[in-house]
């Protein structure tokens, strides 16, 4: 990792253009475990892996309610995460106290944008070594914003942060198409599969260390952990794991995503607008 | 602060140029709100045309009574609120507005420094469902209702048994009778509140309709009666 | 006039105006300056007697009553402005806080929206805090703490708090305006408190009824026919409560439940 002379603070430029602490601070948001998150036109959903030190520890908390329409999923730092997390809620409620009404998340990124952006531009400085995908449902609709340790605060269809999460976003990319008009269960579905690609061959999502959240249209915010999470699982047991390696060389059909409780049936996709805007260059330095 | 008046004049707690009743009333698809024109300073009609109403965007109006320079200030307030919803990408809706004028006008009052202002918050309420009208009325102090008819003032007293009556009948109002009601409250108002003008205007937004205001023609009202009255030259 | 002014004068009219004339007269002068200074008008006393009263009274009147595992809370629904004027007829004034826990006010609005406001921030952050939902007996705590708070500009709410505790029971608390709490079985307050309290003392209470009186337990339906009959009988007799009722009924492990009846509305 140590590169060289110019990454001794934030505020110094490397010759090539580059920040150094704040791609280190990256890299410590892609160490974290996976999360994702995928909307719909009405729900957003996320989902995020959890680790557990050793067998006698208990598992990281990675999803954050902030409100009742919307929550958020860290990767990376996770100290660093709860502060942030803890910062969107106090935002939330001063919105509400406010206007008595849920704070537009598009409020949120604004001020998620400005709060990174401080740490990544000011002398003795620490960028958040976190990222963090917020999931929230408002007037506009449904949304997945996607935020690094660089300030980049995006809305996505569909994204995919921490380690390993290239593998995820590569199905991500093949499903992108279905997600406009999934039911939240399906929704759930695509997520748990995305993140399930972000594992190791051995190893396998279990209700211990999966975390699912949803909100969306009469649906408030709501975090299943353990036994909630457990019937989730159980839908996408019968799909076969994708062989993909990460970089997704390997051809083939991505798996049916199953259709539990029959949904309606996802009419014609439209038009895949801005698919998650392309990989960050520095995510597979 | 405590100056030679021991500190307690510091505060303006009386108004100047004021203006006089509001009166609102929802209809089916959207709410009217009538106010006449004129600013008073005292009993003396001041300043003739004059609008009440503040068009705050094409879902909200807010109309006032009481003092004029306070309502100043106040457009003022709303006015910032705007561009800071507008910097998200946001459009102020009636119910935020209402919300948060409320509190200001609460916290001014816990600071002995109220608005002389009775605020009418007119407007339409975007949702999942098509969306509803709203209205709601602040008073100088903080207390704030949603109602479905309501007036400032002194038609507060003298004119809401007559809109009551007319839109007891749980029939919806149309636009045209919401806008009916209103005129007939204006005439009684001319007669009955001498700070009452008879140049008005309607305020309206609906569903189909953006946020504006209408200046009406005048209402002469009957005045025959006053032959009666010996003291009537 | 104030103190000082009237030993001014009593100074001036001391002086033996036959052997110092013009003593008298220097006197005389330096009061008169002095209240030409500082008129009676601008004397704190009047200024404090016309100042702006931050207060507005609103009326109505609500009560609430606890059973074994419900409590009943109930309200008018008039506003008025001044005991005379009726200014809307379907106010809310009992304001559910959470599934447990129920607010009721009869007072000035504006205080009771803060109020309301307050406690509503408080439950949303404590469940961030603590992870769990608050009970009613803490927020009945945390009520009377924001009333304390405000000891010397005092929210004049009436406010009764009522929900159900964690042992599944209805929980009543009262208080004052500047809170003082108490747990109670049933409390009311209002314009009409003083009709409501004797009414639910002889019912619900069983204090005032005479020796050998029936005195049947209190169910749920028995509390909601009570609280009815009391709103019926104060809408009678108290101009500023009247309408119609608003009732919130709260069981244990079920949701809150709303019900509204007319009122006479003249």
């Amino acid at each position: 990792m140590f590169r060289n002379q110019y990454d001794s603070d934030v505020t110094v430029w490397s010759p090539q253009g580059r920040l150094h602490q704040v791609d280190y601070a990256v890299e410590a948001m892609k160490q974290g475990s996976a999360t994702v998150g995928i909307r719909s036109n009405t729900h957003a959903v996320l989902v995020a892996l959890k680790r557990a030190a050793n067998e006698l520890c208990s598992h990281q908390k990675k999803i954050y309610e902030l409100d009742t329409h919307c929550g958020v999923s860290i990767a990376g730092l996770l100290s660093d995460g709860r502060i942030l997390a803890r910062n969107l809620q106090t935002e939330c409620a001063s919105w509400r106290w406010d206007y008595k009404q849920p704070v537009p998340v598009a409020v949120l990124n604004e001020r998620m944008q400005l709060k990174l952006q401080a740490n990544t531009q000011y002398y003795g400085r620490r960028p958040f070594g976190v990222g963090l995908i917020i999931a929230g449902y408002d007037k506009d609709g449904a949304h997945i914003v996607r935020t690094d340790p660089s300030a980049e605060v995006a809305e996505m269809h569909a994204t995919s942060i921490g380690a390993r999460s290239q593998s995820a976003r590569t199905y991500l990319e093949r499903n992108l198409d279905k997600f406009a008009h999934s039911s939240p269960d399906e929704l759930i579905a695509h997520a748990l599969l995305s993140l399930r690609d972000t594992l190791p061959a051995e190893d396998n999502l279990s209700a211990k260390n999966t975390t699912i959240a949803v909100v969306g249209k009469g649906t408030p915010f709501k975090i299943m952990e353990n036994d909630e999470v457990a019937p989730h699982l159980a839908a996408i047991a019968g799909v076969a794991r994708t062989t993909a390696v990460a970089g997704g060389g390997a051809g083939g059909a991505p798996p049916p995503p199953p259709a539990p409780q029959g949904g309606a049936p996802a009419p014609a996709a439209p038009a895949a607008p801005a698919a998650p805007a392309a990989d960050d260059n520095r995510m597979e330095e | 602060m405590d100056g030679k008046y021991g500190g307690y004049h510091t505060n303006t707690l009386n108004p100047t140029c004021t203006g006089t009743s509001v009166i609102a009333v929802v209809y089916d698809e959207g709410v009217a709100v009538m106010s006449d024109t004129v600013v008073s300073y005292g009993k003396s009609a001041r300043y003739k045309n004059v609008t009440r109403q503040y068009k705050v965007n094409d879902r909200v109006i807010v109309a006032f009574s009481g003092d004029h320079a306070d309502f100043h200030t106040l457009q003022n307030i709303i006015e910032r609120q705007v561009s800071k919803w507008a910097v998200v990408g946001q459009k102020l809706n009636p119910s935020a507005l209402y919300a948060f004028l409320t509190s200001l006008m609460y916290q001014s009052r816990c600071k002995m420094n109220p608005f002389w202002n009775t605020l009418i918050i007119a407007g339409w309420e975007d949702n999942e469902d098509g969306g509803k009208p709203f209205l709601g009325h602040i008073t100088q102090k903080g207390v704030a209702f949603e109602a479905k008819h309501t007036a400032t003032g002194i038609a507060s007293h003298l004119l809401t048994q007559v809109i009551e009556d007319e839109t007891r009948d749980k029939t919806a109002l149309n636009r045209a009778k919401a806008e009916s009601i209103l005129r007939r409250a204006v005439e009684l108002a001319i007669y009955h509140d001498c700070l009452a003008d008879n140049e008005f205007e309607i305020g309206v937004v609906g569903k189909t309709e953006k946020a504006s205001v209408h200046t009406q023609k005048p209402i002469i009202g009957d005045w025959s009666i006053a032959e009666t009255n010996c003291q009537y030259e | 006039m104030s103190f000082y002014q009237f030993a001014l004068i009593q100074m001036a009219l001391k002086y033996d105006a036959k052997h110092d004339p013009l003593g008298a007269m220097r006197a005389f002068k330096t009061a008169f300056a002095d209240v030409e200074e500082n008129p009676d008008w601008r004397s704190r006393r009047l200024i404090e007697r016309q100042r702006w009263n931050p207060y507005s009274m609103e009326g109505g009147s609500t009560c609430a009553v606890a059973g074994d595992n419900f409590v009943v809370v109930a309200s008018d629904t008039r506003m008025t402005a001044g005991e005379i004027n009726v200014i809307n007829r379907e106010v809310d004034k009992i304001h559910p806080l959470s599934d447990n826990i129920v607010l009721t006010t009869a007072g000035f609005h504006g205080d009771a929206l803060q109020m309301r406001k307050l406690l509503e921030t408080h439950l949303h952050k404590y469940r961030f805090d603590y992870r769990s939902n608050m009970t009613v007996d803490l927020c009945a705590e945390l009520l009377a703490r924001n009333l304390y708070y405000r000891r010397f500009f005092p929210y004049y709410t009436g406010a009764i708090l009522a929900g159900i505790d964690e042992h599944g029971k209805g929980a009543v608390f009262s208080y004052d305006p500047i809170g003082c709490i108490e747990r109670l079985p049933y409390s009311a307050s209002g314009a009409a408190e003083p009709m409501l309290v004797p009414f639910l003392d002889c019912q619900v209470g069983h204090v005032t009824l005479s020796e050998g009186t029936e005195r049947p337990k209190l169910t749920l339906e028995r509390a909601t026919a009570l609280v009815r009959d009391a709103f019926r009988g104060c809408a009678e007799r108290e101009i500023t409560t009247g309408d119609s009722i608003h009732l919130v009924i709260a069981e244990a492990g079920k949701p809150i439940r709303h019900e509204r009846r007319k009122l006479r509305e003249d």
